[in-house]
């Protein structure tokens, strides 16, 4: 089976972004592993894709508070929260400008 | 650290099991709970709900969330935290009020502040130790000011007596 090495959901949160922020620096990590057995997933059917960890550097965040940054990214990633059981998504959520001035990845 | 301030909120009415969509939920968040929620984010100064309790998180992010609380100096009497696994209602009532989807999620001063991420970013910048001053929320510098003139008080009388 290829079924392991496919990544549908990362692969959807990509496209999403990439369409929605056209961002200028993107990485997304997949921590799932490390918490595929925590109580809170117990019975779950998505553990290989549930925990991740977003960069997004991206002029769409210009003149936003990071509450209203991150939740223009949980607004977009609403499906995938809600229906295909990703439990967490770290965010870091910076303007080029911001990203500049401390341009650490991940 | 901080004293169990998992304070559960009387929910009694039930909230339905069905899918909600995003756009609509907040219609479906009944007036019974949408008060629980906010007398709840009324009840301190600092409110975090949280899976787990302060002593036992059951999440790392909430868990994270308590310990940078605690290292900024939260006063425990300006301090309350639900614990969202306890209550069902709570947990999906939360995130439609606060249109959060993730916990934990941190109030200061009635006003949603964020999540983890959020709290961590701030606690790097200053910026929580600002807010949580602005609204009086740390624990005084000296909290023995009050307690030490008594105690030399004390002192002084204490010779007298023992003659």
């Amino acid at each position: 089976m290829i079924r392991s090495m496919s990544k549908p959901i990362e692969q959807a949160i990509k496209t999403k972004i990439t369409g929605a922020f056209q961002p200028v620096h993107l990485a997304v990590k997949n921590d799932s592993s490390k918490h595929a057995h925590h109580a809170g997933l117990r019975g779950a059917t998505n553990v290989t894709e549930s925990h991740f960890r977003l960069t997004i550097v991206s002029d769409a965040f210009a003149g936003k508070a990071l509450p209203a940054r991150h939740r223009m990214v949980y607004t977009l990633l609403d499906e995938e929260i809600k229906e295909k059981g990703v439990h967490a998504v770290q965010l870091k959520t910076k303007t080029p400008t911001e990203w500049e001035k401390d341009p650490k990845d991940l | 650290m901080f004293r169990t301030t998992v304070n559960r909120i009387p929910l009694r009415s039930t909230f339905s099991q069905s899918i909600l969509r995003p756009q609509t939920a907040l219609r479906f968040l009944s007036s019974e709970t949408k008060n629980a929620i906010e007398s709840a984010v009324n009840s301190a100064k600092v409110v975090l709900f949280m899976k787990g309790t302060p002593q036992q998180p059951q999440c790392g992010f909430s868990r994270a969330t308590i310990q940078m609380l605690g290292q900024q100096g939260v006063d425990p009497e300006k301090f309350a935290a639900y614990n969202v696994l306890e209550d069902q209602e709570l947990r999906e009532g939360i995130k439609e009020y606060s249109q959060w989807p993730t916990i934990p999620q941190l109030y200061v001063d009635k006003e949603f502040v964020g999540g983890c991420d959020i709290v961590m970013s701030m606690a790097q910048s200053g910026e929580l130790t600002e807010l949580l001053e602005k609204h009086d929320a740390l624990i005084p510098e000296e909290p023995y000011d009050e307690a030490e003139p008594e105690k030399a008080a004390d002192a002084e009388v204490k010779p007298r007596s023992r003659d």
